[in-house]
C-alpha cells in the first residue's frame, strides 16, 4: 500500500488554511498514520506556524516544505495564495526527509547533511529523492550535482526551486523540515523500497537562430559564447537592454547530452559583456535561443504527462503524482496557467492524486546525462505507486 | 429600513475580510504583472523596430546579390510564383569568347595565380558588359559569354554587343602573355530563362548560341569573328574583315568577319 493525501485550501489566514489542508488530509488517508509530509505555500500564505499545525495533527510525522509562486492539488487544481499539503502513508515505502543548511557557504555539506538524515530514518534502498533548494543563493546546478554525490548511486531526482513574493522583490524564499525554517536550504524527500515511479520534462520551446559554444562562464553568467562576448550572442535576437528575456530561454545542450534543458536569461551586463541567468552552464555547451506561444508551452506539458505514463513501470499501478512547474511558465501562460492541472487529472485521471507547485526553477533527469539537472521554464513530474 | 433577517443572511464580516485580503493579494500579483508586461511591451518594440531596420538591410542585400545572377524581370516573375521561365527572343546578340591554350595556362601557373588572372580578366569584362548594357550570362570555365538584346535593355544591342567583344579583346591584350582570346558574335533567336528548381542560373538556349559558340571556336588568337547577320546589323559604323565562306560544324557553310574595330566613336547605350 502506497497513498498520497492531499488538501489545499487558498484562506488566506495560514492558520486557517493549514487547518483545511489538514482536515482533507485526514479524511483522505481513512485512518492511516503519515510517515511524511511536504508543504507548498504561497509566500504570502507562509507563515512559520502551518508545519507545527501538521506536526500536532499528526504525531511523528516528518514534514518538509517551501515557499511558492503556485500550487496545484488534485483537490483544487492550479491556485494562487494557497496551501498544499501532501501526505505519504505506506506499509512497504519508506518516506524520509531531511534538510540541508547555508548552501551558500558549504554546498557538499548542506547536501550531505539532508541526505543522511533522510537515509539514516531508512533501512530499505533509496529509488527517488525530491529535492526542494534555494535556488537563488549559491548555484542551483552545483546544489544538484552536490546532492548526487550525497545520494547513492542510482538515486533519481527530481523537484524545484522555492520562490519568493515575486520575480522583482529582494525577498528570500523559505525552505521548512520539521520545526527549522531556513533561507539558503535544501529539504529531500526520500522514496525508499519497492517505489514505483517515472518521471519526464517537458518545456515545448522551439529552438531558433544560431548555435554557440559556451566558451566562457561562471556561476549565474555565461561571459563567452564562441569566443566573443555573450551579450553578442543574443544581441542579434532580443534586446540586451531590457528586462528579462522570459519568452526566449536558452536551450543547452551539454557535452554527449541527447537532451536539451532550458535557462532563463535574465539580464545581461553591458559592461562585461555577460549574459546572467540562474546557476552555471558548463563551458562546451551548446546554446540556442528557444521561442514559444501558450499552445506550444502547453503542448510541452502534455508530451511530459504523456512521456511519465507511458514510462511508468508496468505491472505497477500509479497511486501518486507531483508536479514542478515554473513560475516563468505560470507567468508567460497567464490565464491558461490552470491547464497544466487540467492536463494532468485528465492524463492521470480522476484516481491520481496530485500536488505540486510553480518556483523558481526545475529539477530532473535529462537523456543522456548522468545526474539530474536544473533548469527553468520547464514542466517537470512524477508519478509515484508500488 | 433594513431587514435584520436578511442582513444576518448575507456574508460574515470575517468572510468579508478575507475576500478583501484574497483580493487585494490578487490586485497587488496583478499590478507587479502589468509593470513587467509593460517593459516587455517597450523592449519588444524596440526589439521589433531595430529587427524591422536590419530585415530591411538584408533585404537590399539579398535583392543585389540575386541582381549578379539574375535580369530584375526575372525576379519579379519568379517572386510572382512562375516556376518555368523560357522566352523567345528573335533579335538576341549573342558572345562567346574562350582564351587560347588555357589548358596549357592552367598546368603551367600555379592555381592562385591562375585564378587571380582569370577574376581580373572576367571582372574587367563583367565592367565592359556593365557599362555597355549587356547582359553578361555566365562563365564556364574560362569561356564567357554574354548577350544584348534581351528585355530590359535598350539601344542598339548588336553595336553594343560589338563593342563589348573589342573591350574584351582589349583587356586581354592588356594582360599580355600568356593570355589571349578568341571571340564568337552572332545575332538571332533564341530562348532565354529560368529551368530547374534549385541554384537558379538565367541562360539562353537555341540556333544564335550555337552558332555564336561556333564561331568562337572557329575564331584565331586574338581576333574576333562575326556572323553575316552582325555584319549587316553594324553597317558603316565598324570596320569588317570578311573571310568568306567557312564551314560551322552543324551548319555548314557561311559567311563570316572579322571585326578589326570601330570606325567612330561608341554610342552611350543606356539600360
Amino acid at each position: 500500500m502506497f497513498t498520497m493525501a492531499v488538501g489545499h485550501s487558498d484562506d488566506v489566514d495560514p492558520a486557517d488554511a493549514i487547518a483545511t489542508a489538514i482536515e482533507q488530509c485526514r479524511d483522505s488517508l481513512g485512518g492511516l498514520s503519515p510517515q511524511a509530509g511536504i508543504v507548498f505555500a504561497a509566500f504570502d500564505s507562509f507563515d512559520p506556524t502551518i508545519v507545527a499545525a501538521v506536526r500536532a495533527a499528526f504525531p511523528g510525522v516528518a514534514v518538509i516544505g517551501s515557499t511558492s509562486a503556485a500550487e496545484i492539488s488534485s483537490l483544487d487544481g492550479y491556485k494562487e495564495d494557497s496551501i498544499t499539503l501532501a501526505l505519504f502513508a505506506s506499509d512497504v515505502v519508506d518516506v524520509t526527509v531531511g534538510l540541508g543548511e547555508d548552501l551558500g557557504k558549504d554546498v557538499d555539506a548542506a547536501c550531505r547533511s539532508a541526505a543522511d538524515q533522510a537515509l539514516a530514518a531508512t533501512e530499505r534502498e533509496p529509488k527517488i529523492c525530491v529535492v526542494v533548494t534555494d535556488g537563488l543563493i549559491g548555484d542551483p546546478q552545483r546544489t544538484v550535482d552536490a546532492m548526487s554525490r550525497a545520494l547513492p548511486a542510482g538515486v533519481v531526482i527530481v523537484g524545484g526551486a522555492s520562490a519568493r513574493h515575486d520575480f522583482a522583490s529582494e525577498t528570500p524564499g523559505y525552505q521548512f523540515c520539521a520545526d527549522r525554517i531556513v533561507q539558503d536550504g535544501i529539504t529531500v524527500l526520500l522514496f525508499s523500497g519497492p517505489i514505483a515511479y517515472s518521471t519526464a520534462v517537458g518545456t515545448g520551446w522551439r529552438a531558433i537562430g544560431v548555435k554557440g559554444t559556451v566558451t566562457r562562464s561562471g556561476s549565474g553568467a555565461i561571459h563567452e559564447i564562441d569566443g566573443h562576448p555573450a551579450i553578442e550572442f543574443l544581441a542579434r535576437y532580443l534586446d540586451v537592454t531590457g528586462p528579462a528575456a522570459f519568452g526566449n530561454p536558452l536551450a543547452v545542450i551539454e557535452a554527449g547530452a541527447d537532451e536539451s534543458y532550458l535557462r532563463a536569461i535574465l539580464g545581461s551586463d553591458p559592461a562585461s559583456g555577460s549574459v546572467v541567468l540562474t546557476g552555471s552552464i558548463p563551458v562546451g555547451a551548446t546554446v540556442q535561443l528557444t521561442t514559444a506561444d501558450t499552445d506550444d508551452i502547453l503542448a510541452g506539458t502534455e508530451a511530459a504527462l504523456a512521456r511519465a505514463t507511458a514510462e511508468f513501470p508496468a505491472g505497477s499501478k500509479p497511486e501518486a503524482a507531483m508536479i514542478f512547474s515554473c513560475a516563468i511558465r505560470q507567468f508567460l501562460l497567464g490565464s491558461r496557467t490552470q491547464v497544466e492541472a487540467q492536463m494532468a487529472r485528465s492524463e492521470y485521471g480522476a484516481s491520481i492524486s496530485l500536488a505540486g507547485f510553480y518556483g523558481y526553477g526545475e529539477i530532473g533527469p535529462i537523456r543522456g546525462a548522468a545526474t539530474s539537472r536544473f533548469f527553468q521554464e520547464t514542466f517537470v513530474t512524477l508519478l509515484l505507486g508500488t | 429600513m433594513s431587514d435584520p433577517a436578511a442582513l444576518d443572511a448575507g456574508p460574515s464580516p470575517e468572510l468579508l475580510r478575507k475576500e478583501n485580503a484574497r483580493l487585494a493579494r490578487r490586485l497587488n500579483r496583478l499590478e507587479a504583472t502589468v509593470q513587467q508586461v509593460e517593459q516587455i511591451r517597450d523592449a519588444n518594440a524596440r526589439l521589433l523596430d531595430r529587427l524591422m531596420r536590419e530585415l530591411e538591410a538584408e533585404r537590399t542585400r539579398s535583392h543585389q546579390l540575386l541582381l549578379n545572377v539574375l535580369p530584375q524581370p526575372i525576379i519579379d516573375r519568379l517572386n510572382a510564383g512562375e516556376q518555368l521561365i523560357a522566352d523567345r527572343y528573335d533579335d538576341v546578340a549573342v558572345v562567346f569568347s574562350d582564351f587560347v591554350g588555357f589548358t596549357e595556362i592552367s598546368s603551367r601557373l600555379p592555381v592562385a595565380s591562375l585564378v587571380s588572372s582569370l577574376n581580373a580578366l572576367f571582372s574587367a569584362f563583367d565592367a565592359a558588359c556593365a557599362s555597355l548594357g549587356v547582359d553578361k550570362i555566365k562563365t564556364i570555365g574560362d569561356a564567357y559569354m554574354a548577350a544584348a538584346g534581351l528585355p530590359g535593355t535598350s539601344g542598339d544591342h548588336v553595336r553594343a554587343a560589338a563593342d563589348l567583344t573589342l573591350a574584351m579583346r582589349t583587356a586581354v591584350q592588356d594582360a599580355g602573355a600568356p593570355w589571349q582570346i578568341r571571340i564568337g558574335l552572332h545575332v538571332g533567336s533564341v530562348m532565354a530563362g529560368v529551368i530547374g528548381t534549385t541554384k537558379f542560373v538565367y541562360d539562353l538556349w537555341g540556333d544564335a548560341v550555337n552558332v555564336a559558340s561556333r564561331l568562337e571556336t572557329g575564331s584565331a588568337p586574338g581576333r574576333i569573328q562575326v556572323s553575316a547577320a552582325v555584319a549587316a546589323a553594324l553597317g558603316d559604323a565598324f570596320a569588317l574583315e570578311p573571310r568568306g565562306a567557312i564551314e560551322l560544324k552543324g551548319k555548314g557553310s557561311t559567311e563570316a568577319y572579322f571585326l578589326l574595330g570601330r570606325r567612330d566613336p561608341p554610342d552611350i547605350v543606356a539600360r
